[in-house]
């Protein structure tokens, strides 16, 4: 147990929510990355799996960590367009698989996750200040 | 790495025990070693801290927040061993005031 854990938790939760705020960024810049139907496989949507942290640091827990990344299993829309060189010989494309309205959810997500454990190390910060403070005149 | 601070306590409580028994001499040597054991881990919080801040500078791969968070310990340690230096001070100038 460290003299620090709850900023210590506290920073593995802000790695966390930074990743996944790296793979949402990932999902929405890729929403255009078609790919030819049952040869070359658009772009499928990732998503971040948390996993709680083993090793204990304070007698809780020690935060979380990024268990894994999937793929997600849904097939891409085909859309007729005969003229894209991706294009299979009955002229359909596979479209990218990303939910642009679930990838801006998460990111709301991710977003406050971030700063909710950037202000858990704030207030960790203000009470071993304030434990400084003892018998102080 | 920070840990070590945490013996701090422990140790100016050990010591505190061993005064009357031990006399002044060891008590000395406890606490000099108290702080020198302190130093050595604030310096080693610092040393960490400045390794991240020169790994972000440099295009590593270490995040912001290990960054702000290793200086913010590495603030919190200086501050906690100069307050048990201040407050050790304190108490030898509150002895050495004393009329005889």
């Amino acid at each position: 147990m460290g003299t620090f854990s709850a900023m210590d938790i506290a920073r593995t939760g802000m790695g966390f929510n930074r990743y996944w705020l790296d793979v949402i960024s990932h999902n929405i810049a890729n929403a255009n990355t078609s790919g030819t139907p049952g040869e070359d496989e658009a772009f499928s949507t990732r998503f971040v799996v948390a996993g709680t942290n083993g090793d204990q640091i304070a007698p809780t827990g020690s935060g979380v960590h990024v268990a894994g990344v999937e793929e997600s299993p849904v097939e891409g829309a085909l859309v007729y367009d005969p003229d894209n060189p991706e294009a299979n010989e009955d002229g359909l494309v596979e479209q990218a698989n990303v939910d642009m309205a679930g990838q801006m959810a998460d990111m709301m997500l991710a977003q406050r996750g971030y700063q909710m454990n950037a202000r858990s190390v704030t207030s960790a910060k203000e009470a071993y200040e304030a434990a400084l403070r003892i018998g102080e005149r | 790495m920070i840990s070590p601070i945490g013996s701090v306590g422990a140790a100016q409580a050990a010591q505190q025990a061993a005064r009357p028994a031990a006399g002044a001499g060891a008590a000395g040597a406890d606490f000099a070693n108290m702080v020198s054991e302190g130093l050595e881990s604030v310096s080693a919080a610092e040393h960490a801290a400045n390794a991240a801040i020169e790994d972000v500078a440099t295009g590593g791969d270490t995040r912001i927040e290990d960054v702000m968070v290793a200086t913010t310990q590495a603030q919190l340690g200086l501050e906690l061993l100069s307050k048990v230096r201040d407050r050790a001070l304190d108490a030898y100038t509150e002895i050495m005031r004393m009329p005889l």
